[in-house]
């Protein structure tokens, strides 16, 4: 039920974002151009102008921002799993900051020689050393520590955002994003060419990892019982953050660093569906993409001409709702301890 | 070959300080053995290195004739279930759905079934649509029984499954275990109440100081100076007025 009414809310949330900005695009004109690039149907009387803006510019940025925010809000589910922790995030835990960092270093090192995916590909081995050293920091004795895991996180994030930022300035090169696009995102940079270089690796999370469903579930019933019931739990770990890594590495390759929309979402999703991931992990992918796609579309036209990075809407939105979630949970069923 | 399981030569350390050693043990098909021992014998050791948990640092433990170390884990969880002493839940799973859990390793079943019905047995049936966090102690181990009793294993494990029950729930447990062996399981149970093993088990373990003190049958091994050297405790060993078997009634001089 929820997961089709998202995908319902998707699909028109889109819509209303194709057709906002400087130039205004009504909701059957939107329909009528898509159809017409779809090939059926001759678009009727909408205006060459209204047709490029939308196929050329709106058109790849919302489809990134479904991307990302499916990416992220997916990621940050599975990282909740597998640490059995309610703060994972990927951007707390490190692996955004990573990314960034990666992507960063990507760029510069590799994109004259293998070009575009350079940046991604550095993102997810920037993601991935992240996500390893956080995870053996908070590792001890067998046992995951769940405060350490976060504390880790705040370090190595710290790190690896000062690092993306540092060469963002002193490189001063201009295929790299300002420091703000590694610390609050932006989706302005959309290109089709962009967007066929992060969809995919943004699929394989999306897609892949609600097959992990069923281990997640029994990773909450602890590590050890997990084993008992048959799962491996290290190489389940290593599966997931690998997926995880290569789904946020690609959005924050794209897009820069969007925070609260892997925590936010999953909680949200939670609270109305229970904790089983086999709907947790698909409806928090479209909550996410909802997420991201108002979050861009509102900083895009909130202030005209000017836009407001996506990230600092996610944050200012999420933060409260944030809290809302805790009290709500906490007064459900106790809260976390 | 055994159809149970036996432990050979078995120890384990950690940071140079040995939990266990020395320790030769077998259960059999059809039996409750009991593991008993003061606090910090290492019986909860003990029972993590027959089950897998732990590799031990010497010696090894075969399960129904295959060396555990060459099972995979979804191989192992179909031969053995383990109960463990506490599940600490976060997230709020139905109960119905942490019993389900125990189905994953399952080839074959209807796991609703099968679920349903080890709540059932372990008198948990009514909980099914409860959330687990908001249970009592008591429930939460009936609930985590019936997982591993969905499990469906002819190998079980349980630490101190009558942990947290009151004493109509700690019968319906030991019955249960007791139904399970004489069906042709393995039981192997950690317990801290003497008079539960000394009425339910067929064979006790009795560890003291990380060593395998006595292994033998209840009658041989729960007797008044056996338990007074390794409990440092003096009792006084009486026939149950009904059923004969030893009662053991703690008293000080």
């Amino acid at each position: 039920m929820l997961v089709a009414g998202l995908g319902v809310v998707v699909v028109a949330a889109a819509v209303v974002a194709l057709g906002s900005g400087a130039v205004r695009i009504a909701p059957s004109e939107v329909v009528a151009i898509l159809l017409r690039h779809a090939g059926l149907g001759d678009g009727g009387d909408v205006g060459v102008t209204e047709d490029a803006v939308l196929w050329s510019i709106r058109l790849p940025r919302v489809l990134l921002a479904i991307g990302v925010g499916a990416g992220l809000a997916v990621a940050g589910a599975a990282l909740q799993g597998i640490f059995r922790n309610p703060l994972a995030d990927p951007q707390l835990i490190g692996i955004s900051s990573g990314a960034a960092a990666g992507s960063a270093l990507g760029v510069l090192a590799l994109e004259s020689v293998i070009g575009g995916v350079a940046g991604t590909i550095g993102a997810f081995c920037g993601g991935l050393v992240a996500g390893l050293a956080v995870y053996g920091l908070a590792r001890h004795r067998g046992r995951t520590e769940v405060v350490t895991l976060v504390l880790a996180g705040i370090a190595v994030a710290a790190v690896g955002g000062a690092l993306a930022g540092f060469l963002s300035v002193i490189a001063d090169d201009p295929r790299l994003g300002s420091p703000l696009f590694y610390s609050l995102g932006d989706l302005g940079v959309a290109t089709w060419r962009l967007v066929g270089l992060t969809l995919p690796f943004v699929a394989v999370g999306v897609l892949v990892l609600p097959r992990y469903a069923r281990r997640l579930d029994l990773i909450l019933l602890g590590e050890r019982e997990a084993a008992h019931l048959g799962v491996d739990v290290e190489r389940l770990r290593m599966e997931v953050l690998i997926l995880v890594t290569i789904t946020v590495g690609a959005t924050v390759a794209a897009a820069g660093v969007i925070g609260f929309v892997g925590l936010l979402v999953p909680h949200g999703v939670r609270l109305v569906v229970g904790p089983g991931h086999r709907t947790v992990l698909v409806a928090s992918a479209l909550g996410g993409a909802v997420l991201v796609l108002a979050a861009d579309t509102v900083a895009r036209t909130v202030a005209l001409p000017l836009e407001v990075p996506v990230g600092l809407l996610t944050a200012l939105a999420g933060g409260p709702l944030f809290v809302w979630l805790l009290r709500r949970t906490r007064r459900e069923h106790g809260g976390w301890g | 070959m055994s159809r149970g399981v036996v432990g050979r030569g078995l120890a384990f350390a950690v940071d140079g300080r040995t939990l266990v050693t020395g320790v030769d043990l077998e259960a059999v098909p059809g039996e409750i053995l009991a593991v008993l021992g003061p606090n910090g014998a290492g019986k909860t050791t003990l029972l993590r290195l027959l089950s897998g948990e732990w590799a031990p640092t010497m010696g090894s433990v075969e399960l129904l004739g295959r060396p555990l170390a060459a099972l995979s884990s979804l191989e192992l969880a179909r031969v053995r279930a383990v109960l463990p002493q506490q599940t600490v839940l976060t997230f709020a799973f139905r109960c119905l759905d942490v019993v389900l859990m125990g189905r994953y390793a399952a080839l074959t079943g209807d796991d609703d079934a099968v679920a349903r019905r080890a709540m059932d047995t372990t008198d948990s049936v009514q909980l099914v649509d409860r959330t687990y966090p908001t249970l009592s102690g008591g429930e939460q181990t009936r609930v985590s029984l019936a997982r591993v009793l969905a499990q469906e294993t002819p190998v079980l494990f349980l630490d101190e499954p009558t942990a947290n029950l009151d004493l109509r729930h700690q019968e319906l447990v030991m019955r249960t275990l007791r139904g399970l062996a004489d069906a042709g399981a393995v039981v192997v149970a950690v317990l801290h109440d003497l008079n539960v093993a000394a009425r339910f088990a067929d064979r006790v373990a009795l560890l003291n100081e990380g060593r395998l003190h006595t292994v033998g049958t209840t009658a041989e091994v729960l007797t008044g100076p056996t338990i007074e050297a390794v409990y440092r405790q003096t009792v006084e060993v009486v026939a149950h007025p009904v059923l004969g078997s030893p009662l053991i009634l703690p008293y000080d001089r």
